[in-house]
């Protein structure tokens, strides 16, 4: 029987889908619904604010931030 | 700290430089850096800052606001600004922007040379240059007020005069072999000699100064040049019966301008053996000497028979900066700067036969030393018998009372375990004066080793010779002191538009980092294991492997640097290609190297970083890179270098091509971006590629079934830490420098020797050595064809080339 | 968008009353004529007006090419929405239709009026008889109006990258109704004492002035009935002033009251000066009577060439200052504050000269301007625009890596894209599923699929739901 599960596709690439894996399993997997594929996860609905705010904090404890080119 | 030595090996050309200072060190470095602050000019543009009007939008202006400044009149005609800070900028498309150009290099230093802005800053340094290659302080600021839109502030003007007035003032000249301090200004002398500790090493007891005419500036004729044509055909003509000299050459030539109202010098004697004193004093005490040395009327050290054949052609560049060095007819000692594949071997040999003197060359490998050697006898008509070598391999003196010896930094400054033979040439070389030294990518070597070499040699005369005056520290500076000033730099893209080096097209390669793997690097680990899983990223793997084969289709060779060995060798085996890293034999890396040149079914080249410098592969025309050291902007400048003499640069429409992988949200994108700063500000352009056209179509790439990736993956996590450190070897000066990782991760390195080989390729996965089985053994068992390369590697020095 | 599209879109969306009333002035009408109305338009009016009766559909047809079917729909759709002309379809007693055109008969009139300066109609403004020194001189007004208008713009640029207002030209006080005119348009945001500038303000400062003008003056019409202003009143003065003449001072004592009060607001934008606001008399400056043309509206100025800036602040409107290095670093050839004010948004500025600034393109720069709704298209569109002569010289006119930068710091500020929808799964044969999905990608609600997973993604539901109901069935 089809199923029809609500949520929000979330795309992006692989190496953010694994950081906002790290996030939901940190969090008691209370974000992702499901894994689709290499780019694509879905996500609760009203989580999704919470789970990019959160990956905007990873990105910036976790990346470098690469600076444009050239002396300054 | 003695550096650290290979214990199997009492002599060797490899070993690293430690980055610690002695106590002693530390007070000279206190000296310079007391200079430096002292000439700081951007403290000054700060100072500045306070005198100009303010309007709404200054506080956007963080650096410099002089919105107010006079703008003159015919500001049109006129094709730069300055601002209090010390910085240029320079409008390359105005009509008289070549001879804005000459004069500003002579001045600044380059900041940025891309297309239609240029920048530079004026610092303490290169105002000191300035001044060394005869520019008066007047005259500098009256010809950059004449270029200048704007009013030129009181600030510059006060910085010029004020560095100028102490640097360069007096110049330390050894004639014949006796050292003086001389000076066009009397005053200066006298302050000198009232400090005590320089009045203490006088040797003249006299009270007066020696007073005797000037040198005439711009008489020298630097050989290979039309000048010297010129010059020797006047000679020829002046002096029919008896040929004459080329120190009489320059000699007549200056009597022709005898009608000018003949300048004074005035001097004093030191004492020989208080030299190095009196420059540090000097330094102490703000008044830095410059170094100059009247080879000409030197007849204590035995001439030279050197001269430059007639094929050797020198380019205005060359031209250029060589008569910065001998301006004046005599050799300044100064540092030249030319891209990798400018010909800064030829400039140094030119020198050479500019001086006629025993010469000493320091070269960074037993590699160099080979191909320098080759460089001489290809270049000059010197009889190879003068040319002596001293590596750990061979260790000979030239017969005649003058000669050139090639050898290594660390040949020379090695101080323990030294073998017999070594210690007999050492000997030889601290017992005699060399007219010229010439100091090989001079940039690598640190201060304080720098400073033993030219403790333990007498040399008249230093050339340092480099590509990228840069480095990670500031200690760049202090070769200022310890060699002289930069006398010349070139222009990239004017090299690379006139043909004299390669075009290249560089690009930054973005690859997807796969989830396996960013879940194992997000998780917490060393640094080297994160690293390590971002260079073996398997679309990273796939891009490489892409593009390799994508080039070597295109008919290119192709050189893949890696710093990581472990990668290295997965990579190279994976894809079967041949790799070369510290711990390859001599023998095997020549083979190789000229398979690589030679042999067609054989076109691409793993290196690790001791490809960075000193191999010399006209052949190659593209580079992709996979691993590299940091933010390193000179490690990106020489690996550039690699392609920028290749051989068929001159063909229609030919480009060479600079590939940087890096795997996305990882370290690597943020230090690419470090690396390709200095490239960028010479006008090279990285176009970021995120994507490979074409390569999700091929049947064949590695890594394609997630099972690959994933058994990829446990050979990554499963490799020992101490595979992974940075690799250390081959004399690599620069390893040390750098990351603030560097001291810990040395610590804990493993020494590398042949013997790892094994050890990294087996183990783990046995899998791998059935399908992954060594290039490097095929080509071994190949017989290479002998050829001229081969044969000048080979060739022992000493004996006559075949 | 030109300007007089812009216009144009407006004037369409009026209803006939408005359009009548409009028609009754023979200079609203020959603005409109001029400069509205595309070219196979004007032709055809020009046709129609001297006709004594209808004139028959056929006829025109005869006149068409087949291959001009299109323009001559599109001319005629123009004519029709702005009720210029009338159709009327005659029933004959053999039962045959014939169709046929007229001009409104309004619209004739005015424009025979117009053309033949017939009739005792004083819509093209009443010179004033102000003689001597008290006249103002051309350059005098167009400096006022430069000065007004980059007022506004600097207002709104100025405010969001915090520079202060005041003094040296540009940066003086904008009115109140000015900035709530600009707040309805929604060309800034402002929050407490927090001004910054939107997508649709940069986009605005991004035109060029005539278009600018226009697009205020529509927010300006479309708040004119809350204001108790009639908007008719409104266009019909604006189409006025477009055909009046620079240099001149006409005399208020013929405009109506909602005209008199309009004076007032257009001299803060810069379109009229008056000498004071009791004054009998106004001057139109280049703004005005370029309004229904498509000519520059602010004469464009080279950079100063005289030695005291305070003097010569440069106007933001000279155009081909610009270099960019492919190191990222930016010179702009101006001192005028707005253009610095604007450089500022998206450019790490460091050093000023009196002719010259220096800064460069970073990613934080970048993304500061991408936060505040302006994407990276729209600065390199602004940086193609205003770019200097040396770097024409190239095939394209920003370095191609620069190009690719920019778009790449903003793509890289957003990380993740995301869909409110379904997935839809648990199919139970590989029929099933591709009837479905396919289904779905036909009404383009499809976002997401995978074949291998037999599963897909919707970000709307109703109609499948409703498919599969009726599939039950």
């Amino acid at each position: 029987m089809v199923k029809a599960v609500k949520g929000t596709l979330v795309k992006c690439d692989a190496s953010i889908k694994a950081m906002l894996v790290d996030i939901d399993e940190k969090h008691g997997h209370d974000f992702i619904i499901e894994e689709l594929d290499e780019e694509h996860i879905l996500v609760k609905d009203t989580k999704i604010a919470e789970l990019k705010s959160r990956l905007q904090g990873m990105m910036k404890e976790r990346l470098k931030e690469p600076e444009s080119s050239g002396s300054e | 700290m003695p550096p650290k030595r290979k214990a199997q090996a009492d002599d060797t050309d490899d070993y690293e430089f430690a980055d610690e200072e002695t106590p002693s060190d530390k007070e000279t470095f206190k000296t310079f850096n007391r200079l430096k602050e002292e000439f700081d000019v951007v403290a000054m543009g700060k100072r500045a800052r306070a005198t100009h009007a303010r309007d709404p939008a200054s506080f956007l202006f963080k650096k410099c606001d002089q919105w107010d400044a006079a703008l003159k009149p015919d500001h049109n005609n006129r094709p730069l600004w300055v601002d209090d800070a010390g910085r240029i900028i320079l409008e390359s498309f105005s009509p008289i922007f070549d001879e804005a150009q000459d004069f500003l290099i002579n001045i600044a230093e380059p900041l940025s040379r891309v297309s239609r802005m240029h920048e530079y800053t004026l610092t303490a340094h290169s105002l000191f240059a300035a001044v060394s290659v005869g520019h008066s302080s007047q005259e500098i600021i009256d010809k950059l007020d004449r270029y200048s839109k704007t009013t030129l502030s009181p600030n510059v003007v006060a910085f010029i005069e004020k560095s100028t007035s102490s640097f360069g003032k007096a110049k330390i000249v050894l004639k014949k072999t006796l050292s003086y301090i001389e000076s066009d200004d009397p005053t200066i002398l006298q302050r000198l000699l009232q400090d005590p500790t320089i009045a203490e090493c006088r040797a003249d007891a006299t009270d007066g100064l020696i007073k005797e005419a000037a040198p005439k500036i711009g008489m020298m004729a630097i050989p290979g040049t039309k000048m010297a044509a010129g010059a020797n055909q006047l000679a020829q003509q002046a002096a029919a019966p008896e040929p004459q000299r080329s120190s009489d050459v320059i000699a007549s030539l200056r009597e022709d301008d005898d009608d000018e109202e003949v300048a004074q010098v005035h001097s004093f004697q030191i004492k020989s053996e208080e030299r190095e004193r009196v420059i540090k004093r000097c330094q102490d005490i703000s008044l830095p000497l410059t170094e100059e040395y009247d080879f000409n009327n030197d007849e204590v050290n035995a001439k030279l028979d050197i001269d430059l054949r007639p094929h050797a052609q020198i380019r205005y560049y060359q031209e250029k900066a060589l008569s910065k060095m001998f301006s004046n007819s005599r050799a300044r000692s100064g540092i030249i700067v030319l891209p990798c594949g400018a010909g800064k071997t030829l400039v140094g040999i030119t020198a050479a036969c500019g001086v006629k003197k025993s010469v000493i060359v320091l070269c960074t490998s037993a590699m160099s030393v080979v191909q320098w050697r080759a460089e001489f006898i290809k270049w000059s008509n010197i009889n190879p018998d003068d040319i002596a070598v001293f590596t750990s391999e061979s260790k000979t003196k030239f017969p005649r009372d003058a000669g050139i010896i090639i050898s290594t930094y660390t040949m020379i400054t090695a101080t323990r375990n030294r073998s017999y033979d070594s210690e007999k040439v050492m000997e030889f070389i601290r017992s005699r004066e060399w007219g010229l030294m010439i100091a090989d990518e001079v940039h690598v070597v640190p201060a304080d080793i720098f400073k033993k070499v030219t403790y333990s040699i007498a040399s008249h005369s230093k050339l340092g010779l480099t590509a990228t005056l840069l480095r990670e520290d500031d200690k760049i500076d202090d070769l200022n002191f310890l060699i002289g000033p930069k006398l010349y730099e070139a222009n990239w893209q004017e090299l690379s538009e006139q043909g004299h080096i390669a075009k290249v097209q560089c690009a930054e390669v973005w690859c997807q980092m796969t989830p396996e793997f960013y879940t194992e690097w997000l998780k917490p680990s060393s640094v080297q294991k994160r690293s390590l899983l971002s260079i073996m990223n398997p679309k990273k793997f796939q891009a490489c492997q892409f593009l390799i084969d994508y080039h070597e289709r295109r008919g290119d060779k192709i050189i893949v640097f890696s710093d990581n060995v472990y990668a290295l060798e997965k990579y190279a085996r994976k894809l079967n290609k041949a790799y070369i890293y510290g711990a390859t034999p001599q023998a095997e890396r020549l083979r190789i190297l000229e398979n690589f040149q030679h042999n067609e079914m054989v076109n691409t080249v793993f290196l690790s970083k001791i490809g960075d410098t000193s191999l010399d592969l006209p052949e190659a025309t593209c580079l992709i890179q996979i691993s590299s050291h940091y933010g390193s902007r000179r490690q990106e400048a020489q690996r550039l270098g690699r392609i920028l003499r290749a051989k068929r640069r001159n063909d229609e429409g030919f480009n060479a091509f600079f590939y940087s992988l890096v795997s996305k949200d990882t370290d690597e994108m943020f230090y690419s971006s470090k690396r390709q700063a200095f490239l960028v500000d010479q006008g090279y352009a990285f176009k970021v590629i995120t994507r490979l056209e074409g390569l999700e179509l091929r049947p064949d790439l590695a890594f394609s079934s997630p099972q690959d990736r994933r058994e990829l993956l446990m050979d990554v996590l499963l490799a020992k830490d101490e595979q992974l450190g940075e690799e250390r070897i081959e004399g690599d000066m620069f390893s040390s420098i750098g990351s603030r990782g560097g001291q810990a991760r040395r610590k804990k390195g493993a020494k590398r020797t042949a013997g790892t080989l094994s050890d990294l390729s087996g183990g783990q996965d046995m899998a791998y050595i059935e399908y992954n089985k060594s290039r490097n053994k095929d080509l071994t068992k190949r017989k290479g064809v002998k050829n001229d390369f081969l044969r000048k590697l080979n060739n022992k020095p000493g004996k006559k080339p075949s | 968008m030109s300007s007089s599209s812009q216009a144009l879109e407006y004037l369409e969306q009026q209803p006939l009353k408005t359009h009548t009333k409009l028609y009754e002035q023979p200079s609203t009408v020959l603005a409109i004529f001029r400069c509205m109305l595309p070219h196979l338009a004007k032709t055809l009016v020009m046709a129609m007006l001297y006709m004594t009766g209808p004139f028959p559909a056929d006829d025109l047809d005869a006149w068409f090419r087949a291959d001009g079917k299109k323009d001559k729909g599109k001319a005629l759709t123009v004519l029709d929405r702005l009720h210029i002309m009338t159709t009327a379809v005659a029933v004959a007693v053999t039962g045959a239709r014939t169709t046929t055109y007229g001009l409104a008969p309004r619209f004739a009139t005015s424009l025979r009026e117009a053309l033949t300066g017939g009739g005792s109609h004083r819509s093209f403004g009443v010179p004033a008889s102000t003689t001597g020194a008290e006249r103002v001189t051309v350059h005098f007004l167009e400096q006022y109006a430069t000065k007004q208008w980059e007022n506004i713009l600097f207002y709104m640029v100025g405010s969001t990258v915090g520079l202060a207002g005041g003094g040296e030209g540009v940066g003086g006080e904008v009115g109140e109704g000015t900035k709530a005119l600009l707040k309805m348009g929604e060309f800034i945001h402002i929050a407490g004492r927090n001004v910054r500038i939107t997508k649709k303000g940069f986009e605005f400062v991004l035109r060029d002035t005539n278009a600018q003008v226009w697009s205020l003056l529509i927010v300006y019409l479309q708040n004119a009935p809350a204001l108790g202003m009639s908007e008719t009143d409104v266009l019909s003065f604006l189409f006025l002033l477009g055909s009046l003449s620079i240099g001149q001072d006409y005399t208020t004592s013929t405009l109506s009251p909602t005209q008199l009060q309009m004076l007032e607001d257009l001299s803060a934008f810069g379109i009229v000066y008056r000498p004071s606001s009791t004054s009998p008399s106004f001057y139109p400056t280049r703004l005005a009577v370029t309004l229904t043309s498509d000519s520059g509206s602010l004469q464009q100025r080279s950079t100063t060439t005289t030695t005291t800036p305070k003097e010569t602040r440069g106007s933001a409107t000279e155009k081909g200052f610009i270099i960019i290095e492919t190191n990222y670093r930016l010179y702009a050839y101006t001192n005028s504050l707005l253009s610095i004010a604007i450089l500022s948004l998206f450019t790490k500025l460091t050093t000023r000269f009196p002719n010259l600034v220096s800064g460069k393109l970073t990613r934080d720069s970048i993304s500061r301007a991408v936060k505040l709704g302006i994407s990276s298209a729209q600065i390199i569109s602004y940086l193609q625009a205003h770019a200097h002569p040396q770097m024409m010289r190239n095939t394209t006119i920003l370095p191609p890596t620069v190009m690719d930068q920019i778009r790449l710091w903003e793509y890289e500020g957003e990380r993740v894209e995301t869909t409110s929808g379904y997935v839809m799964k648990e199919f139970e044969s590989e029929k099933e599923y591709r009837d479905l999905v396919e289904y779905a990608e036909s009404l383009g609600v499809l976002v997401w699929r995978s074949d291998a997973r037999r599963c897909f993604f919707v970000d709307q539901i109703d109609q499948i739901g409703t498919y599969l109901q009726r599939k039950k069935k």
